[in-house]
């Protein structure tokens, strides 16, 4: 078949598709949380008759057919990148896994139909009684969508980084790192929308001019935050689980990320989890600290938790090869920094992050007792900047450990050259790109 | 434990691969095609608005269409491609690789559009209070970006029927039957748009809670309407040149939908129309009182559009038919704007057999659309991409130069064998 060769180095694909991915993965992964939140806030608003949780719903509604608009045009994107730039890959995965690729876009069309119906039906269905019950409905709907959808995304992603033969194709599907990968993502969804959602609510906070809505954004940031701050403390456990498995799977993919060339990718995604944890918990001392009652134990353990978890926080980011740092090797001869060392210092560390963590997230679901005050002072609403802004810090701080994250992945194929780690080579994608660049016509590179 | 990602071509259970991609293909123009004609009527008609609120409220309508579809036909195209990739994968590589350059752009087009559409309808009044020529010019520039989106890909549709060998990827776009098609198809939009438009007020007229605004329904109609009316008269001139390129670049391709095994496709496409413009003058003729209906023209019309079915074979004859039917519609409005004066379609109570009519109208409008996409695709068989690419999605020669070119060695991941 004749398909012109590109003309252009094999980098610039490489480049084209890592920024289109990256950038759909960063709103899909915002629809499967956004779509659960919102229906989760819409039910417990209609449940408690709490006029705040529906409203927050209706944001969260906006912003998930923002999300599904922009994947919508992102998803094409990516399609036509991979067809241009990939095309031998492309066709092989898609052939693989026909029906999961094919089953997720259908479900994608069932999330955009089950959320746009759900938001721009608020004003008919959105009121009370049977109506709103549909309403509530068609939020699930959405939701159970999205999250299908992204189980059949999962299995190719996973396929990618541990592929089995073909045939039968159950084998391909329930690939080693499928489960895993996929409870990852699920709570990683939950962090990610949890903040970004909590930043949407603190930008809208910064810009208020009345003091109700101030406090109604207020309450709607911490609401969003302890979502993703709750979800980000499961994570260090579920990521433990789905590394072993790489390791068991693909011993050599583990080595480059771990230890290897790109174990510098690794030490940054440490070093954001560990600002995530600490800015996270400077926001709950920044709640705790004006709603908490005098005589509450939170003003007490709450800035001596921070204080452990800036140290435990230091001591995970540190790199443990020094010579994979780039730039390092300008900065000191040293090879080996003795205190990154996973056993025991990163253990210990990340351990006392979810630990105290988690002492401060307790604190922070205590702030909605009615014993505390944090959401009743509307008067003082406005005077508090520092807030909202800390919150972005950490909208940003999850953005950016949602990207390297994704590039960590892609990492441990392509650092070892592979598109389909020990069955498709980058090489393999080289007469895209050149005439001559040799085409095999058994096939791509056999394991 | 060795092992290679070979599969066996994929075969759609049940209903083939070729009805696998129509089937979300035919569903995705739908939503598209009206998307593309409301969005470009949208702006035109807020514009009118500042004189009559009505048009205000019908280009808001027009936009909150487009806006909840967007999502719903852009994932049924992914579905379509995805499809097109799994089980016509030697077709999309190599069409895609046609038009890079192309594609380059109408991915940039897609995503302005996206930026403009959704302030233009999410911030309807709030960008309306400051400025309303700011709205309208961004309702126009998500409209103009959004043809540059689909002049792209009529540029690809068009080229699978009518290939040229261009030095570089912009000069495919420059293939015979690329403007032709985009003209027709856009026009076309603007006529299923119209007819739908006046479904939707006939339909909501009727409705128990539709009374309320039936001035603004009756309006709905009549505009929608006349703007259908509008495109579909221009569209046996837009048609006729499109055909004239398509008989001049493929004349195979032309004679097998007009006289050859696909006949009764044209068949079908003409009954549709006959019936659309006949049904136009009926439901012209429900805001006119019996007593002053003209008699021959409820003969003539039927009659001539009858005639115009019976001779779909006969080129010359068919299109004389054709262009009499032309005529005639115009009379008749003529004589209604004549006798009746300017105003009185807008002013007139229709006839309790409005409603059906126009829901009729609507539906045969969808219908025509998509019979004429169908016909497209149809005239190319066997082929995916005429005399270069087969329906088996195998290669019969290397360069769209018409088999000249020289033979190459081929990769393997595309030259695969599929049996329908």
């Amino acid at each position: 078949m004749l398909v012109e060769p590109l003309g252009i180095p094999l980098i610039y694909g490489r480049i084209a598709i890592a920024a289109v991915a990256l950038s759909h993965t960063l709103f899909a992964t915002l629809i499967v949380g956004s779509a659960f939140m919102g229906a989760a806030t819409e039910t417990l608003g209609y449940l408690r008759r709490n006029e705040r949780f529906e409203r927050l719903a209706r944001l969260i509604g906006f912003a998930l057919i923002l999300s599904t608009g922009a994947i919508s045009f992102l998803g094409v994107m990516l399609v036509f990148c991979l067809n241009i730039f990939w095309p031998h890959f492309w066709s092989t995965l898609f052939r693989v896994l026909f029906w999961p690729i094919l089953l997720e876009a259908g479900l994608f069309l069932g999330e955009a139909v089950f959320a746009y119906s759900w938001y721009y039906s608020w004003e008919r269905l959105g009121g009370e009684g049977r109506g709103k019950r549909w309403h509530i409905g068609l939020a699930w709907g959405a939701a159970a969508c999205s999250y299908l959808a992204m189980l059949m995304i999962d299995i190719v992603a996973s396929y990618m980084l541990t592929p089995r033969p073909p045939d039968p194709i159950w084998q391909a599907i329930f690939n080693p790192t499928m489960a895993y990968l996929h409870v990852h993502r699920l709570v990683g969804n939950f962090v990610w929308t949890g903040f970004a959602l909590a930043g949407l609510c603190a930008v809208a906070w910064l810009r208020v001019r009345t003091t109700d809505e101030a406090a109604f954004y207020r309450w709607g940031t911490t609401v969003c935050f302890l979502m993703g701050f709750g979800a980000l403390l499961i994570m260090p456990g579920i990521g433990y689980q789905y590394l072993l498995q790489v390791r068991y799977t693909e011993p050599q993919a583990f080595h480059a990320l771990m230890l290897g060339g790109r174990s510098w990718l690794f030490d940054l995604v440490a070093l954001l989890y560990s600002l995530l944890v600490v800015l996270g918990s400077w926001y709950i001392w920044k709640v705790v600290r004006r709603g908490a009652p005098d005589e509450s134990a939170g003003r007490l353990i709450v800035p001596w938790s921070m204080a452990i978890l800036i140290t435990a926080g230091v001591i995970l980011a540190m790199p443990y090869h020094l010579q994979h740092i780039p730039l390092a090797s300008s900065l000191t001869n040293a090879v080996i920094n003795p205190l990154g060392k996973m056993q025991p210092y990163k253990y210990v560390a990340l351990s006392m992050l979810v630990c105290f963590g988690l002492v401060n997230w307790v604190f922070l679901c205590r702030c909605f007792s009615k014993r505390w005050s944090a959401w009743q002072d509307i008067a003082d609403v406005p005077r508090d900047p520092g807030a909202p802004k800390l919150v972005l810090a950490v909208c940003l701080c999850a953005v950016l450990t949602m990207l390297s994250m994704g590039w960590v992945r892609e990492s441990a194929r392509a650092y070892n050259g592979y598109l389909i780690y020990g069955v498709m080579k980058l090489s393999d994608e080289q007469p895209t790109y050149q005439q001559d660049g040799g085409f095999s016509s058994a096939g791509p590179a056999s394991r | 434990m060795p092992f290679d990602l070979s599969v066996p071509a994929i075969q759609f259970p049940l209903i083939g691969n070729s009805l696998a991609v129509a089937i979300p293909s035919l569903l995705h123009i739908v939503l598209a095609g009206l998307s593309v004609g409301f969005l470009v009527l949208a702006p035109i008609f807020e514009w009118r608005g500042r004189r009559a609120a009505h048009f205000t409220d019908l280009a808001y309508g027009l936009t909150k269409f487009t806006v909840l579809v967007f999502s719903v036909s852009t994932v049924l195209a992914v579905i379509m491609v995805e499809l097109l990739i799994g089980l016509f994968p030697v077709t999309t590589m190599w069409i895609w690789n046609q038009f890079r350059g192309p594609i380059a752009l109408a991915i940039v087009a897609f995503l302005l559009q996206f930026v403009f559409l959704y302030p233009y309808y999410h911030y309807w009044e709030r960008i309306r209070r400051r400025s309303l020529g700011l709205h309208v010019t961004l309702g126009a520039a998500a409209a103009l970006l959004m043809l540059i989106w689909v002049g792209v890909l009529d540029g690809m549709g068009s080229y699978m029927l009518t290939p040229v060998r261009g030095e570089t990827t912009w000069n495919n776009l420059w293939n015979p039957t690329w403007l032709s098609l985009g003209l027709h198809r856009l026009i076309g939009e603007l006529a299923m748009a119209g007819y739908v438009i006046a479904a939707y007020g006939a339909w909501q007229v009727g409705r128990p809670n539709g009374q309320n605004k039936h001035d603004y329904y009756r309006f709905v109609i009549a505009i929608g309407w006349l703007g259908g009316f509008a495109a579909l008269v221009l569209q046996p001139f837009t048609g006729l040149v499109y055909a004239s390129w398509i008989q001049r670049a493929a004349p195979d391709a032309y004679e097998q939908i007009i006289r050859g095994e696909y006949q009764f496709l044209a068949l079908v496409q003409f009954s549709l129309l006959g019936l659309l413009m006949t049904g136009s003058h009926l439901l012209l003729n429900t805001t006119i009182p019996p007593e002053r209906r003209s008699r021959w023209l409820d003969m003539g019309i039927p009659a001539t559009a009858l005639l115009m079915i019976v001779s779909v074979g006969h080129t010359w004859l068919r299109r004389a038919f054709l262009y009499l039917l032309v005529v005639l519609l115009l009379w008749s409005v003529r004589s209604l704007f004549v006798r009746e004066g300017r105003r009185r379609l807008f002013a007139a109570s229709f006839g309790p057999s409005m409603r059906p009519i126009a829901l009729t109208l609507g539906v045969l409008a969808l219908l025509i659309y998509l019979t004429m996409g169908t016909i497209r695709e149809t005239a190319r068989r066997p082929y995916t991409v005429r005399h270069v690419i087969s329906l088996h999605d195998q290669v019969e020669r290397p360069s769209a130069d018409g088999g000249n070119g020289k033979q190459r060695e081929m990769p393997a991941y595309v030259t695969t064998e599929r049996q329908e």
